[in-house]
């Protein structure tokens, strides 16, 4: 297949995992998009680096982790912390917005490794080399996570 | 049900949740790309310069008979399990205009896909250059390009093909790639193969380097970096390398990272190279020449 076509069907593939992360990590729709796009580009030239063409996925997520968290420090420069937006939610079926709004509730070091592992279905090794943190530290965060969605959804 | 699963289920449920808007820029970015990878790096100089119109092009390709055989013969062995040579070389002359290319192909009696990884990907990055500068050459143009290459290690454990581009402008610019074996496996190696994946070499390497940056400019005022709180050089400051950032081996066995003129600081400080030396960073490492 042509180099293009491949890359294309692999990030629609993608499209929904590249959304929730980055609103995760930065809570905004048109950040995300921001972050999405430079990502998208960032991989497109960089593509000849990945060796293994089945791990594309991982591959673009961690590309895409560096552009969010490079979003984040821009805007955390211009902003005081508590005038950071609140958590925005994504469009979704009214009936089934309860665990994506009490994912939204978690902190934003929660609820990069909740996306992945619940949403995404990575293992913890996957997602610290993702997220380029220790299997450990994910294995915190996810317990940590948990324990407030239990509280969270089942009060 | 436990819990986990529970979540999973609830998760799998909502659907991929998509806004209409988010879908559409990706769609947009895709629909613009070209239709072949370029590194914007390598071509944001050239594209800039504006050339264009006709210009006489000769094209060498030594790749047959006994011109291919002189070449292969008049080049070095440079070692034993991978060797590279000039497999063809592109020059222009033609008024201003001065463009040689010299096109190196890593050989390798085993057949690794390393090598063979390495070959299509220098190939690529050459036929760019030559169809950019045929697509954009001026007559009246002013067109200075040079791309040479060299072996910089080759031991029985790592090899390591430089390819280095200068062109000269409005003004010079040089640029380099560095490509790696494992000799061992025969496979090709970036810098986030060095490292075990738990490993945070990207922090690691990142800090070390802004510190190298600093002491380099309290110690030589003409040199300067673009570091967080540098606000006259701009918004934009460097703050950690990218996973697959180019480096090489020097002859020690440390880590140097180079960066192209203007990655990390303005024209003036030319393109910097760093020699890494935290002792974590080598503790840690899988491979070493």
């Amino acid at each position: 297949m042509e180099e293009i076509k491949w890359f294309t069907a692999q990030v629609q593939a993608c499209e929904p995992a590249m959304y929730r992360l980055a609103m995760s990590i930065l809570t905004n729709g048109d950040d995300a998009a921001d972050a999405a796009q430079e990502t998208i580009c960032i991989a497109y030239e960089k593509l000849h680096t990945l060796r293994r063409r089945d791990r594309f996925k991982p591959w673009i997520l961690r590309i895409l982790t560096n552009e969010c968290y490079a979003i984040l420090r821009q805007r955390q420069r211009f902003l005081e912390s508590d005038a950071l937006p609140e958590p925005e939610a994504p469009a979704l079926s009214e009936e089934h917005q309860d665990l994506w709004q009490a994912v939204c509730d978690l902190s934003e070091q929660l609820r990069s490794v909740v996306v992945l592992y619940y949403y995404e279905g990575f293992s913890a090794r996957e997602i610290g080399s993702i997220l380029r943190i220790s299997e450990a530290n994910v294995k915190t965060r996810l317990s940590r996570a948990r324990k407030r969605l239990r509280e969270l959804l089942e009060g | 049900m436990g819990f986990d699963e529970e979540l999973r289920r609830r998760a799998a449920a909502e659907g991929d949740g998509v806004p209409e808007s988010f879908s559409n820029r990706v769609r947009e970015t895709l629909d613009n790309l070209p239709s072949r990878p370029s590194r914007r790096g390598t071509w944001r100089h050239l594209l800039g310069a504006g050339l264009a119109a006709a210009v006489a092009v000769t094209v060498a390709l030594p790749n047959t008979s006994a011109a291919m055989a002189e070449t292969l013969s008049a080049l070095p062995v440079v070692g034993e399990l991978f060797r590279a040579v000039t497999f063809r070389t592109y020059a222009v002359e033609e008024g201003k205009n001065h463009v040689s290319i010299d096109v190196p192909q890593i050989l390798d009696e085993t057949g690794s896909t390393g090598a063979e990884a390495i070959n299509d990907q220098v190939e690529t990055y050459t036929d760019q250059l030559i169809a950019e500068f045929e697509s954009e050459a001026q007559a009246d143009g002013y067109f200075n390009l040079d791309v040479t290459w060299e072996v910089v290690t080759n031991t029985e454990k790592w090899f390591t093909l430089r390819i280095s581009t200068d062109r000269v402008m409005a003004s010079g610019n040089h640029q380099e790639q560095h490509y790696h074996i494992d000799a061992a496996t025969g496979e090709q190696k970036t810098l986030s193969d060095l490292f075990p994946a738990d490993y945070d070499y990207v922090t690691v390497i990142s800090d070390e380097l802004k510190t190298q940056m600093a002491q380099r400019m309290a110690d030589n005022p003409g040199e300067a970096y673009w570091l967080e709180g540098i606000n006259e050089l701009g918004t934009w400051y460097f703050d950690a390398i990218d996973p697959e950032q180019d480096f090489y081996f020097n002859g020690d066995g440390k880590i140097v990272i180079p960066f192209d003129k203007y990655e990390v600081g303005p024209g003036s400080t030319g393109s910097p190279e760093f020699t890494l030396e935290n002792p974590d960073l080598y503790e840690h490492i899988l491979y070493q020449p």
